[in-house]
C-alpha cells in the first residue's frame, strides 16, 4: 500500500467504496443507541430508530456503542449511597441507619478516585435496578407493568445476594447478630440549594442529611440525624 | 434537453461529493497527533486496570460484588459477550488484567504498536462487558480511541518501534486519516446528544445546573460552592456549557471558529477534572479534542484539507 518513491500511503481506490460501506455501517451503530435513547416516552419509541438499534444490537452491544451520553442530563440529580449494616432480631418497621453500617462509595477508604468512582458507579447502578417489595393496589390491575416489575424485582433480589455475599461485605465480617445476615440500605443525599450551603445552615458532606430510601412502595422517610462513620 | 441537463448536474454533483468524501476519509496524513492520543490512552488504560486490580476480589471471582448470576441477569437481552463471565477463578482475572496493563503500556510506549493497540482494546473490552456496571464515561472514550487507533498507524511517530527500527520511514498514511475522522466524527456524535440531553432539563435552561453539579457531595473534589456567591456567573458558565456542547458538531470544522470550540473544550473539561473528581475522565475528553488539532506536517497531502 506504502508507495515508496514519496513515503506516502495510498488506499487503493478499488478498497475505498468498500471501506466507506464499513465506515457508513460503523456510524450508523454510533447513532444508533443515542438515537433510539432520545426517541422513546412512555408511548413508544420511534419505529425507525427502534429498528436500526434492534437490527444492529449484535454489533452496538458488542462493540461497547450502546450509551445515550446523558452526562449530568437531563438535570444533575442527588447522589446515591448503599449502607451494608448487619440485621438485628427485631427491625423497626422503617429502615434506618446505624452507626456500624459500611457505606460505599467512601472517599476516605477507596482510593485512589478512580476506585472510588467505581463504587460510587456501583451504588448509583444498585438505585437506578430498585424494585419495590411490592406493588400498589392500583398498579397490580395493569398485567403488563405486574410482568416487568417481577423481572425487575429477581435482579434486584439478585443484586442484593451478590453485594451481601461478597469479599467486600464478608471482609469487614459483617454476619449480623445471630447470623441474621446483612441488609442493603439505599441512601439519597439530596441536593442543597444555595442559601442553605452559603449561610451555613447546611454542610455539603453532611451524613445526617442522607435520606433512607424505602424498600417497599410507601414513600420516602426522612431520618434526619443518622449519623454515617 | 431539460432532463438531460438535471441529469448533468447530478452526475457531476455525484462525482464531486464521491471525491470530496474520499479526500475525506482517506488523504494520507501523518501520525504526530495520533501518537500523542495512543500515548495518552495506552497509559490511562494500564492506570484503568491496574485500579481493578487494586481491589481485584470486589471486582472479580466467586466473591465479587456482581458474580456470574447478576452480570447474566443484566446482560441476558444484550450481546455483551466476554470470556471473563461465568468464571469464577480469581487467578484467571489476575492473568488477564495483568496482560491488559502490559498491552496498555507497550501501547503507551510505541512496543510492537499495531499488534498491541488493537490488543489492548480487546482486553479492556472483555472487562469492560464483565464489570458494566462499574463502568462510566471514562471508559467509553477510553474504548473509542483505542478502538480508532487501532485502524491507524500511529506507533509511526513517538515509540519504540521507531526507536528500533521496526517502524523505518515515518509515512503519511490514509489510515491516520481514517483513525483521525472516525474519532472526530465519534466525539461530534457525543457532544451533540450529550447537548441535547442538557437541554431536556430545566436547570440547564434557568442556569442553576453549574450550581446543583458543584453542590453534589460525592462529585466533589475541590469545593466549587463559592459559585452560589454569583448566579450571574454559574449561569453564564451553565449557558455556555448547554450551547457549546450542542454546537460543537457544527462549529468545530471551520478553522475561523475551531480554536475557539477547542479552548471551551480545554475549561469545561479541565474544570471537570479538578472540581467534579474525574481526572481521569476530563483528562481523556482533552486528549480526545487533540484529534482536531493539526500540525503543519501532519495534515493530509493533496490540493486541499477538507476540514478546511
Amino acid at each position: 500500500m506504502i508507495n515508496p518513491q514519496d513515503g506516502v500511503g495510498d488506499c487503493r481506490p478499488a478498497y475505498r467504496k468498500w471501506l466507506l460501506g464499513l465506515v457508513l455501517v460503523h456510524c450508523m451503530g454510533v447513532l444508533a443507541e443515542p438515537l433510539f435513547f432520545f426517541s422513546r416516552s412512555d408511548f413508544q419509541s420511534g419505529p425507525e430508530f427502534f429498528g436500526l438499534r434492534r437490527s444492529m444490537a449484535p454489533y452496538v452491544d458488542w462493540m461497547y456503542l450502546d450509551h445515550g451520553y446523558f452526562f449530568f442530563a437531563p438535570n444533575p440529580g442527588p447522589s446515591h449511597l448503599v449502607a451494608i449494616q448487619s440485621k438485628v432480631p427485631e427491625p423497626p418497621r422503617a429502615s434506618s441507619l446505624r452507626g456500624d453500617a459500611i457505606v460505599f462509595p467512601n472517599r476516605n477508604e477507596h482510593w485512589p478516585r478512580l476506585l472510588y468512582h467505581r463504587y460510587f458507579m456501583l451504588s448509583e447502578f444498585y438505585n437506578n435496578s430498585f424494585a419495590p417489595t411490592a406493588l400498589s393496589q392500583q398498579d397490580k390491575s395493569d398485567r403488563m407493568f405486574v410482568e416487568r416489575w417481577e423481572s425487575d424485582r429477581r435482579f434486584y433480589e439478585v443484586l442484593q445476594r451478590s453485594i451481601s455475599k461478597s469479599a467486600f461485605v464478608g471482609k469487614r465480617a459483617m454476619q449480623g447478630a445471630d447470623g441474621l445476615g446483612v441488609e442493603l440500605l439505599r441512601l439519597e443525599r439530596p441536593l442543597p440549594g444555595p442559601e442553605e450551603i452559603l449561610k451555613g445552615v447546611r454542610r455539603l458532606g453532611d451524613s445526617r442529611e442522607l435520606i433512607v430510601l424505602p424498600e417497599g412502595p410507601e414513600p420516602a422517610v426522612e431520618p434526619l440525624g443518622a449519623g454515617v462513620p | 434537453m431539460k432532463g438531460f441537463g438535471l441529469t448533468r448536474f447530478l452526475t457531476r454533483w455525484w462525482t464531486e461529493f464521491w471525491e470530496s468524501l474520499e479526500g475525506f476519509f482517506f488523504q494520507p496524513s501523518g501520525a504526530l497527533v495520533l501518537a500523542w492520543i495512543r500515548i495518552a490512552t495506552g497509559g490511562m488504560i494500564a492506570y484503568i486496570h491496574l485500579v481493578w486490580l487494586l481491589s481485584l476480589e470486589s471486582f472479580f471471582g466467586p466473591a465479587a460484588l456482581l458474580d456470574h448470576e447478576a452480570i447474566s441477569m443484566l446482560h441476558r437481552n444484550a450481546w455483551k459477550w466476554t470470556y471473563l463471565d461465568g468464571r469464577e477463578s480469581l487467578w484467571f482475572a489476575c492473568v488477564h488484567e495483568l496482560f491488559a496493563l502490559g498491552a496498555g503500556l507497550a501501547m503507551a510506549f510505541g512496543c510492537w504498536t499495531r499488534w498491541v493497540t488493537p490488543l489492548a482494546w480487546f482486553l479492556t473490552l472483555m472487562t469492560a462487558h464483565r464489570l458494566a456496571p462499574f463502568l462510566f464515561g471514562l471508559d467509553q472514550i477510553v474504548l473509542m480511541l483505542a478502538m480508532y487507533l487501532s485502524v491507524s498507524h500511529s506507533g509511526d511517530r513517538w515509540s519504540l518501534d521507531r526507536q528500533f527500527g521496526l517502524v523505518r520511514t515515518e509515512s503519511k498514511h490514509w489510515r491516520n486519516t481514517l483513525a483521525t475522522r472516525l474519532i472526530q466524527l465519534h466525539l461530534c456524535v457525543i457532544y451533540f446528544f450529550g447537548g441535547l440531553g442538557k437541554a431536556r432539563g430545566w436547570m440547564w435552561w434557568d442556569g442553576t445546573a453549574m450550581w446543583f453539579a458543584a453542590a453534589s457531595y460525592e462529585y466533589q473534589s475541590m469545593d466549587l460552592t463559592w459559585i452560589g456567591r454569583y448566579p450571574t456567573l454559574g449561569s453564564i458558565l451553565t449557558h455556555v456549557t448547554l450551547f457549546w456542547e450542542i454546537a460543537y458538531a457544527a462549529l468545530v470544522w471551520p478553522r475561523l471558529t475551531r480554536p475557539w470550540i477547542l479552548a471551551i473544550a480545554l475549561l469545561v473539561h479541565a474544570g471537570i477534572a479538578i472540581f467534579f473528581g474525574m481526572i481521569t475522565f476530563g483528562l481523556m475528553m482533552i486528549v480526545a479534542n487533540l484529534a482536531f488539532v493539526t500540525w503543519p506536517e501532519q495534515e493530509p497531502t493533496g490540493p486541499e484539507n477538507l476540514a478546511a
